[in-house]
């Protein structure tokens, strides 16, 4: 990297996005191979990937690995708030703030070709959008699938339809997961004519600052300001 | 060679369009009579191929003047003399007390179920229903082979009760079992018979016994564990199953909630997204054509 540039993703945020798009891959493939079974892509795949049986080996282990990779970056949260004494409520946190609906609704409009481009900070709506809707859709994918994975144990203190509906929540939460990440977030982050082919941030963790100051041309200026945090 | 004349070409054609017609009638000719629509005539080569092939025809259509066993399934044998005898169902017409001889357990489970008890009540097509199926309904009595795999056995299962049951098969397809056993051919999953019995095909309405048909796969499962809802259809629901009812509906109500939620979201994103790309489009063309 020879043109001046900042820090954007620690180390650890960038395993952990590798780990959650694999897992999150895996998830996707064997998931949508089961309930697609009767077709015969579907049953090609599962016959690769060792069967029903073999699907669902897969299916939990990707699950399991996924979830730790959210719950390790939960545990560094908590231990860069209590004991480094970090703060997690800045205007450059991932916390959803009043400013990123009226980003929003100001984008849009330039979409539409009113206005001008919203003074992004550190974090964009769409990046704070594609980064809760990991952390909260794992929770209740995690807490559905662990009711199918464990069904008898559930059923012990609540009715068996229960089953049935963690489910639908299930899939119908799968389709809206697979729908973003695997089309929106690429199409966003990745494809989209402003960062066509792919934004390697995520990979190398850093961003230049001529880009900071044409994409989080707010950000910039806190940093030119002395507030922003930037590392 | 004088491949190219006329008449070569006619025989040529000729060859062609029998071929055509052989290639078109072939698979109807190859093909067994699906099960109920029992044939009179027996293609003996895929007999003795079958489970049955060892067995002479009189051990099995012995000469009777009456039944030699009471119950639904009891019949006499057509008599050969009328006029109407080949036009008579042989699948209805066969007096199936002569499998009892040979497959005991199968025959009383069957007279205890709800199948034998529905042809007992009468002829269920004046209600709008097919009749209760009997023994050869599912069993190809000529040509049924041995010694199938749970899987082989439990994809007809799906095809043969679903005929009568379609919305129960449905379901069954979009259930986990399903998925997992009929669609991706697990032998471990289970199939119509495992939870409702080959022979005497109980509904299981009631708690206790849905527990004890989860309870072979899953030995923890409790009649509460058994309300879990494998069939989400109201289809042949009576009012003592009122519960169920409310179940079914409560699940089709969180599916249809969760998907209009999934499409607004997905939808809005989708054109969020595409407004954004040629937003872009534009920008980068605009100030490359400067």
């Amino acid at each position: 990297m020879s043109a001046p540039s900042l820090q954007r993703f620690s180390v650890l945020s960038r395993v952990l996005h590798i780990v959650v798009a694999l897992g999150f891959f895996g998830l996707g493939l064997t998931g949508f191979t089961l309930y697609f079974g009767g077709t015969w892509w579907a049953q090609a795949i599962a016959w690769c990937l060792g069967g029903a049986p073999g699907l669902a080996w897969l299916h939990r282990a990707c699950a399991i690995m996924t979830y730790a990779a959210v719950m390790i970056h939960l545990a560094w949260l908590a231990y860069y708030k209590l004991a480094l004494k970090g703060r997690l409520t800045s205007k450059d946190g991932m916390l959803p703030r009043a400013q990123d609906v009226k980003d929003l609704v100001r984008h849009m409009g330039w979409m539409l070709g009113k206005g001008e481009l919203p003074q992004f900070r550190r974090f964009t709506y769409w990046e704070k959008m594609d980064y809760w809707a990991v952390v909260i859709g794992i929770n209740t994918m995690g807490l559905t699938g662990l009711v199918l994975w464990f069904p008898e144990w559930f059923s012990g203190f609540m009715p068996g339809y229960f089953i049935n509906l963690a489910l639908i929540i299930h899939l119908v939460e799968a389709v809206i997961a697979v729908a973003i990440k695997f089309v929106i977030h690429l199409v966003v982050a990745h494809l989209r004519p402003q960062v066509w082919p792919a934004d390697q941030g995520i990979f190398h963790g850093r961003m230049s600052h001529e880009r900071i100051k044409t994409e989080h041309p707010g950000h910039w200026q806190a940093l030119q300001e002395g507030e922003g945090e930037g590392s | 060679m004088r491949f190219g004349t006329r008449h070569h070409l006619k025989r040529l054609n000729l060859a062609l369009l029998l071929s055509l017609a052989l290639f078109w009638a072939g698979p109807g000719w190859a093909e067994a009579p699906p099960a109920g629509e029992a044939s009179w005539f027996i293609d003996m080569q895929r007999f003795a191929a079958g489970a049955h092939g060892k067995l002479s025809c009189a051990e099995c259509h012995p000469a009777q003047e009456k039944a030699n066993t009471s119950g639904p399934l009891a019949k006499r044998h057509p008599d050969a003399q009328d006029a109407k005898y080949l036009t008579a169902s042989a699948l209805r017409g066969y007096d199936y007390g002569q499998c009892k001889r040979c497959h005991r357990v199968a025959w009383e489970r069957y007279n205890q179920g709800v199948h034998a008890a529905a042809l007992k009540k009468g002829d269920l097509t004046k209600s709008g229903k097919q009749p209760a199926p009997v023994c050869a309904n599912c069993h190809d009595p000529h040509y049924g082979k041995a010694r199938r795999d749970r899987v082989e056995l439990g994809r007809q299962q799906t095809v043969i009760c679903g005929a009568c049951h379609p919305a129960q098969a449905a379901t069954y397809l979009e259930d986990y079992h399903g998925q997992a056993g009929d669609k991706l051919g697990w032998d471990q999953s289970a199939f119509c018979s495992d939870c409702h019995g080959a022979h005497d095909c109980r509904s299981l309405q009631k708690p206790q016994q849905a527990a004890k048909a989860c309870q072979r796969c899953h030995p923890a499962a409790t009649p509460r564990f058994a309300q879990y809802v494998v069939h989400p259809t109201t289809v042949d629901l009576g009012p003592e199953d009122a519960a169920k009812r409310q179940r079914v509906y409560l699940i089709w109500a969180l599916g249809a909630v969760l998907s209009v939620f999934a499409a607004c979201v997905v939808g809005f994103l989708y054109g969020h997204s595409f407004l954004w790309i040629l937003r872009e489009l534009q920008h980068k063309l605009r100030r490359h054509g400067k």
